[in-house]
């Protein structure tokens, strides 16, 4: 049995392990190997001969002794509320659960423990998929009973289930098999001395709904096997809010990251003085963190909310805090473990927007210039300055310029040079937002551009540029014009028209 | 050089980092947004690229490690070119800085690349002695390049009066301008598709003159650019 010394050891060393050191073990062991080395063969594979032997390996960790003392950590779990249950199972939810549990006759237990996996971090190393949510607002539902259901009833339990997952995922089993259960779903076969808040949350239940129960609040003993174990989870989570990766994320695994980063900041910094208060929902997380950095409530809690839409699927403008929150990680992370850097300025109160320059270059094509910025004008999401480079034009440019500032926050400078380089050039220079928007003067934008070329900023610190979809105005008659527009047209991995 | 279409920026998502500009994909300057840090960062953009600025630019914050993203609904129209001569100009433009952003860019010392078969992202040049001796070569084999080759060769056949060779060039000259019509004939019909044809040749006619004389300024021989 792998006890922790080697996190990452695989589930095949694990058994080769765990047959040295329990050698009354090792006929079955073998037997499971073999079984496990055909999970594809036809013949019908006994599960039972695996549970047993799980079983067994469990009693024998759980008389083998842990860790000593100075190692051991006392864990406060607070209750689980049923409120962060609902973030992520709509309203009948609960009921589909509760029916799909009443038809399973041998199960007396069904209950929600929040899945607390310390060793998750180290085990799923820098995999952010696997990472990114792994354990935060995430419930593992466990079920007890006698002995195992039919095999077809077990099915269609599962396909039931099956669209609350990866937030709710079922064990099955008597209450020792449950025991040793648990080990067989990670990549590890932990000890379960090594989860001892999981058998403990099994034990607190309060009843919910039927034969359905919520684990209530708990504290145990844990063993850490690496004295700073917590801090290098925090130091590994905090720090991969440096990694471009992260900000690959969807928004919904970026947010749990940020909980479960927040999480392990909050367990550094309260190591002091035991027990740790273990927050296992995101809003937990967002009290912790409230008290962690006074000041940050406000954003913190508008960043709830907006998780709260996006786990709903409702919309959200989640991605409007992502610098705010690589932020806010970056000076966690000063705080637990100060490097003299110092912590990076938070942005605003509030502020969760770019500011957005538009840099149009025109030379004497007054008529057209006019309705480019009657688009810009007309945006839904208004720029917040434009910037014109009239380059030495001839003709009415600054006057149709002049008419549209009362419509927008204009800066109109003349470049003597011509050149288009130049004119970007000296317009960059009195571009004063965080983004830059490249618009022709033949152009119309669309009245979403802005809105749209916004979000992957907000998105991702790491993105330099965002290019979008360039298509031809309405209404050219002129064949070249049309040629143009049926290249334009053409389906991707089609046909190809070449332009700068 | 060979240049990346709108069209084909059709998927949402982070752009594939290319080393070359000639085969990257990058984002026209008609419809972009930089982020100011990152432009400031690279120092602006290159007054040599008076064309192909935004080429240029997307491959220097690719270097920069820089992510490059594509967001389909940013949309915006944009004004066709209308007449022969506004087109033949303005891929003249294109063409002539090709070769500086080429040069640019390629810092390769002696390489040669022949795809027969055109990969997606129309990869296909043979590039000779290429900063490494006062002869540098880039030759794009566009169908439109190996077509007045064939026409060249035979006219020279013709002249040394070569009746067989000139014949075979004939011929050779002949399917390959089918060849080079042929996408538009099929898609568009014969009359249409002719026309688009001959629009499609001004503007490589552009390309390849442009080119032609900025290679010259950069002391290469720098052939034909445009995908076909």
């Amino acid at each position: 049995m792998a006890q922790g010394k080697d996190q990452a050891v695989s589930r095949d060393k694990a058994l080769v392990q765990a047959a040295e050191e329990y050698p009354e073990l090792r006929d079955r062991l073998k037997k499971i190997r073999s079984l496990r080395d055909y999970p594809f063969s036809s013949n019908p594979v006994s599960t039972e001969a695996i549970l047993d032997t799980y079983l067994c390996l469990a009693r024998q960790a759980l008389a083998a002794k842990p860790g000593g003392p100075r190692f051991r950590r006392w864990l406060r779990i607070p209750a689980l509320s049923l409120e962060s249950l609902k973030i992520f199972l709509p309203g009948d939810a609960l009921g589909k659960i509760h029916k799909a549990v009443a038809a399973l006759a041998e199960v007396q237990r069904a209950v929600f423990v929040p899945r607390l996996s310390f060793d998750a971090v180290a085990v799923a190393g820098m995999d952010l998929p696997a990472l990114a949510g792994a354990t935060i607002d995430a419930f593992d539902l466990v079920l007890i009973g006698p002995r195992l259901p039919a095999v077809d009833k077990l099915r269609r339990f599962n396909a039931a289930l099956d669209c609350y997952r990866p937030m709710v995922n079922p064990f099955f089993g008597d209450t020792e098999l449950a025991v040793a259960l648990r080990p067989t779903q990670g990549w590890t076969i932990k000890a379960p001395d090594q989860d001892p808040e999981f058998f403990a949350c099994l034990r607190s239940a309060k009843p919910l709904d039927g034969r359905l129960e919520i684990s209530g609040a708990v504290e145990v003993e844990r063993p850490f096997l690496l004295v700073d174990h917590l801090e290098e989870r925090a130091r590994t989570l905090l720090a991969l809010f440096r990694q471009p990766e992260a900000f690959r994320l969807p928004s919904r695994s970026f947010l749990s990251l940020f909980w479960e980063a927040g999480r392990a900041a909050w367990l550094v910094a309260q190591t002091g003085q035991p027990p740790i208060r273990v927050p296992v929902s995101s809003e937990q997380v967002l009290q912790a963190l409230a008290a962690l950095t006074p000041g940050a409530e406000p954003i913190l809690s508008k960043i709830y909310h907006e998780y709260c839409c996006e786990v709903q699927r409702q919309s959200s403008e989640a991605v409007r805090y992502t610098q705010w929150i690589e932020r806010y990680a970056l000076r966690l992370e000063e705080l637990l473990f100060p490097s003299g850097i110092g912590s990076p300025e938070l942005p605003s109160q509030g502020r969760t927007e770019l500011t957005i320059s538009v840099m149009l270059i025109t030379r004497n094509r007054a008529g057209l210039l006019r309705t480019a910025l009657k688009s810009l004008s007309e945006q839904e999401r208004p720029p917040d300055q434009v910037v014109v480079v009239d380059n030495a034009s001839s003709d009415d440019t600054p006057a149709v310029v002049r008419a549209f500032a009362d419509r927008l926050n204009l800066t109109l400078v003349r470049e003597e040079t011509i050149g288009i380089p130049f004119a970007r050039n000296t317009a960059l220079k009195h571009c004063i937002g965080d983004v830059v928007a490249v618009m022709d003067d033949d152009c119309v934008a669309a009245p979403q551009w802005l809105k749209e070329l916004e979000i992957p900023f907000l998105k991702d610190p790491h993105i330099g540029a965002v290019g979008g979809s360039i298509i031809p105005l309405e209404g050219q008659r002129d064949l070249v014009a049309r040629f143009y527009a049926s290249r334009m047209s053409s389906p991707p991995g089609g046909e190809r028209k070449s332009s700068p | 050089m060979i240049i990346q279409i709108l069209s084909n920026l059709k998927e949402e998502g982070y752009l594939a980092k290319g080393r070359h500009p000639t085969v990257a994909p990058f984002f026209p300057c008609a419809n972009v947004a930089f982020r100011r840090r990152a432009l400031q960062e690279i120092g602006g953009f290159d007054p040599k690229c008076v064309t192909g600025e935004d080429c240029d630019i997307s491959a220097r914050l690719s270097a920069a490690d820089w992510e490059l993203y594509t967001r389909r609904e940013a949309i915006v129209s944009h004004k066709n070119p209308s007449g022969f001569r506004h087109l033949f100009s303005k891929w003249y433009g294109y063409g002539r800085y090709h070769p500086y952003v080429f040069a640019k860019h390629n810092e390769r010392a002696f390489e040669i690349y022949l795809r027969l078969l055109r990969p997606l992202d129309g990869e296909r040049y043979i590039c000779c002695f290429y900063k490494r001796s006062p002869l540098e070569v880039v030759v794009f084999l566009t169908r439109f390049l190996m077509l007045h080759v064939a026409l060249f060769a035979m006219t020279v056949a013709c002249l040394l009066g070569l009746t067989g060779a000139s014949l075979v060039g004939l011929g050779l000259a002949a399917a390959l301008a089918i060849s080079y019509a042929w996408p538009d004939l099929r898609r568009w019909g014969l009359l249409l598709g002719s026309a688009y044809t001959a629009i499609r040749y001004v503007a490589d006619l552009g390309v390849f003159i442009g080119a032609f004389i900025g290679g010259l300024q950069q002391k290469m021989l720098y052939l034909s650019a445009t995908v076909d």
